[in-house]
């Protein structure tokens, strides 16, 4: 029963990705399967060696590759301060980390696209490629604060008292004692975070105008238009899009869950 | 008589065969094929293409001027449309335009944005039925003054639907209509002829019922306003009570109302794909497939149509009691107050101009604005299909538009909802229209007219 129940859910996940990659081996330039074809004929693989021609992925790819090395420890650094504030800072500063976080969480983003660009662009941030990157932390960081706090409140208070005791700063204790011991919670923000950074495409479309600058979601966003009978090339630059994150799980699967569960 | 020299090239073919079976760049493949469109329609058809398209030879540093261009275009249209700005830019050395394509609705996101924090593109093309509100918030910089261009030479129709007060607020670039796509090898074998010059709705409807096997729908059925609004038109009603400042729906009115209701009732006879049928496969796929025998369309599915082995042609849409099609078109606007704005309205003039109208009309995807370039083969090109683009041309005079208000892609998006319904869920369509009525009303009334 319960093997059944895992193979259902891993179906769900799964299907919708193969059939994305068994699209991209349909020949393009021919009429769209009627109904569902499973496996195409004559499979394409040079659909990958074309979507060059339509997409600059390889410079889409860095452009992310460089947007999520910077957001994701970013947004992880930034949310166990925050947590940490939260857990043991003064009561005004307690408060303030809370409301801040609560507004961040509470306020649809799309009405904050405007607002944000208007910010980002009067500072001259805009049109870079990681002029993304305090969006991609505002976005994500509010969640992340509450995640470290929780992670924080379940550490024994023995410990700070002691490392108070020792004359350790806040900073220090932070560095030393917090963050080291909430691993779980920083594989499990850096993941998060690193899925949004990479398929966000709305921060980059009102943020940076140059084609070059753009990451990858969004250059796959401007295929998305495409033909019908091109689709086996826009589902090949959607498997190029994939793969990475895809790839990333699969190396921090073990890690994740060994550091979730606390078992070596 | 001199038989007009003709251009041979299939262009979106060409373009994408290009680009699929190599690794060459997008542009390139594309404006090499431009230029052999060029070439093969004569040089005295059109104005020589620069050096082509091989790569700009000279490189001043001095005084260099950048336009952004933003327009909403997936990649073949894209394509076309770099291949204009590359030609461009291979007779003004000193200027670099970057182009920013966009899919759907991407593109009035990010101009809404780029306004509002006041860096906005210094030129984007625009629908007419989207850019009222632009005018309204003083976004768009009158072009009319601008440019030194004679109106007369350009068909009127698009002119007016970008006139405002007087003053021609974007330079139109193409005059689109909506025509039926038809798939000749279905209809011969069902023995089904079009009538050459018009047809009524009746011979239509029986086209369709003729035309409808267990694969095959006689006809697919957009139940968007933009593709019913002809109907009712045709039938002698309207979709509004005033087209200039429209204060309510009029679809229930006896003449909308019976027009709409042929096209449910031909769509409940199962010749138009149902909802379900649509979810599976756009209607433009299922025309490719050879399982839909008429798509009603504009010009914009010419060049994905062209790369199949379908044999296709156009006709006009079928009367009910005048002929009639609704205006589709797009314009060169220019953003207010931008440095750079003597350079981009040179290229707004060089890209509504002739040459890069023709370069626009080799792609397949537009109807020319330009009189002289959509009378010309390069447009007209009787080898390519389909055969009867002269259809196209036909409709301009009878075309007509829907309101120029701020408020009125709301509107749409409001109306096409509940138009599904009828066609798709079966909900009464006097249901529907009374909801329409409440829903789109007050949006009409917030709407305003842009000054």
């Amino acid at each position: 029963m319960r093997a059944a129940a895992t193979v259902l859910l891993a179906g769900a996940f799964v299907t919708p990705m193969a059939l994305m990659v068994l699209g991209s081996l349909r020949s393009p330039l021919l009429p769209p399967a009627a109904g569902l074809d499973v496996w195409p004929d004559d499979p394409r693989w040079s659909n990958y060696d074309s979507v060059g021609s339509f997409l600059d992925w390889p410079t889409y790819l860095l452009n992310s590759a460089a947007v999520v090395s910077v957001a994701v420890p970013v947004t992880v650094l930034v949310s166990s301060a925050a947590g940490f504030l939260l857990r043991f800072g003064s009561t005004k500063t307690r408060w303030w980390v809370g409301a801040a976080c609560a507004l961040g969480l509470l306020v649809p983003a799309s009405a904050l696209w405007i607002p944000r660009v208007v910010l980002i662009r009067s500072i001259g941030l805009a049109d870079h490629t990681l002029s993304i990157v305090p969006s991609i932390v505002a976005a994500t960081a509010p969640f992340g604060v509450l995640l470290f706090f929780l992670a924080y409140a379940r550490l024994p208070p023995a410990w700070f008292d002691v490392a108070a005791t020792e004359g350790l700063s806040s900073l220090r204790t932070w560095w030393r004692i917090a963050l080291p011991a909430a691993r779980g919670a920083s594989f499990a923000l850096a993941l998060i975070t690193f899925v949004y950074a990479w398929s966000d495409f709305i921060d980059p479309l009102t943020l940076v105008s140059s084609p070059q600058r753009w990451p990858l979601a969004l250059g796959l966003r401007s295929l998305a238009d495409s033909e019908a009978t091109l689709y086996p090339i826009y589902l090949a630059a959607a498997v190029l899009a994939t793969a990475p994150a895809a790839l990333v799980f699969l190396v921090t699967r073990r890690a994740i869950f060994t550091v979730a569960t606390g078992e070596r | 008589m001199t038989r007009p020299r003709v251009c041979s090239t299939r262009m979106s073919r060409g373009a994408s065969r290009e680009r699929y079976g190599g690794r060459r760049s997008m542009t390139a493949g594309l404006v090499a094929v431009v230029a052999a469109g060029l070439a093969a329609c004569g040089a005295e058809e059109s104005p020589a293409l620069p050096e082509a398209t091989t790569g700009r030879t000279a490189a001043p540093t001095a005084n260099r001027v950048s336009i952004e261009f933003q327009l909403r275009a997936e990649p073949e249209e894209a394509a076309v449309y770099e291949a204009v700005v590359e030609a461009y830019e291979q007779e003004h050395l000193e200027v670099d335009i970057e182009m920013v394509p966009l899919s759907g609705d991407d593109h009035l996101t990010r101009l809404t944005t780029a306004f509002a924090s006041g860096e906005p593109p210094d030129v984007f093309l625009l629908n007419y039925r989207e850019y009222a509100p632009f005018v309204q918030r003083g976004a768009i910089e009158p072009i009319g003054p601008l440019l030194d261009v004679d109106l007369t030479t350009y068909f009127p129709e698009p002119v007016a639907a970008f006139t405002i007060s007087d003053t021609l607020q974007c330079m139109p670039q193409n005059v689109s209509s909506l025509v039926v796509y038809y798939n000749r090898e279905l209809f011969a074998a069902a023995g089904v002829t079009i009538p050459p010059d018009s047809w009524t709705w009746a011979q239509f409807a029986d086209a369709a019922r003729a035309l409808t096997t267990d694969d095959v729908h006689g006809v697919g059925l957009d139940p968007r306003l933009r593709r019913l609004a002809p109907f009712v038109w045709s039938n002698g009603g309207e979709i509004v009570d005033d087209t200039v400042a429209p204060t309510a729906m009029t679809l229930g009115e006896p003449a909308a109302r019976e027009a709409l209701e042929l096209l449910v009732a031909l769509q409940a006879e199962g010749v138009s794909p149902s909802g379900e049928d649509v979810a599976a496969a756009g209607l433009d796929e299922q025309f490719i497939n050879g399982t839909l025998a008429m798509y009603l369309s504009s010009r914009v599915d010419t060049p994905q149509f062209r790369e199949q082995d379908l044999d296709f042609d156009v006709a006009p849409l079928p009367v009910l009691q005048e002929p009639v099609s609704v205006l589709h078109s797009d314009a060169y606007c220019l953003a207010t107050g931008v440095d750079t704005a003597d350079a981009a309205v040179d290229f707004i003039r060089f890209a509504a101009g002739e040459q890069g109208q023709r370069i626009a009309a080799l792609g397949g995807r537009t109807v020319p604005s330009l009189i002289s370039v959509a009378e010309s083969p390069a447009f007209l090109n009787p080898t390519v299909q389909p055969a009867s683009s002269q259809v196209f041309l036909d409709a301009v005079p009878l075309l007509r538009r829907t309101p120029v208000i701020t408020t009125w892609s709301e509107v749409e998006d409001v109306v096409d909802g509940l138009l599904a319904q009828a066609f798709y869920e079966g909900r009464p369509l006097d249901e529907v229209l009374v909801e329409i009525e409440q829903s789109a009303n007050p949006l009409l009334a917030a709407g305003s007219l842009p000054r």
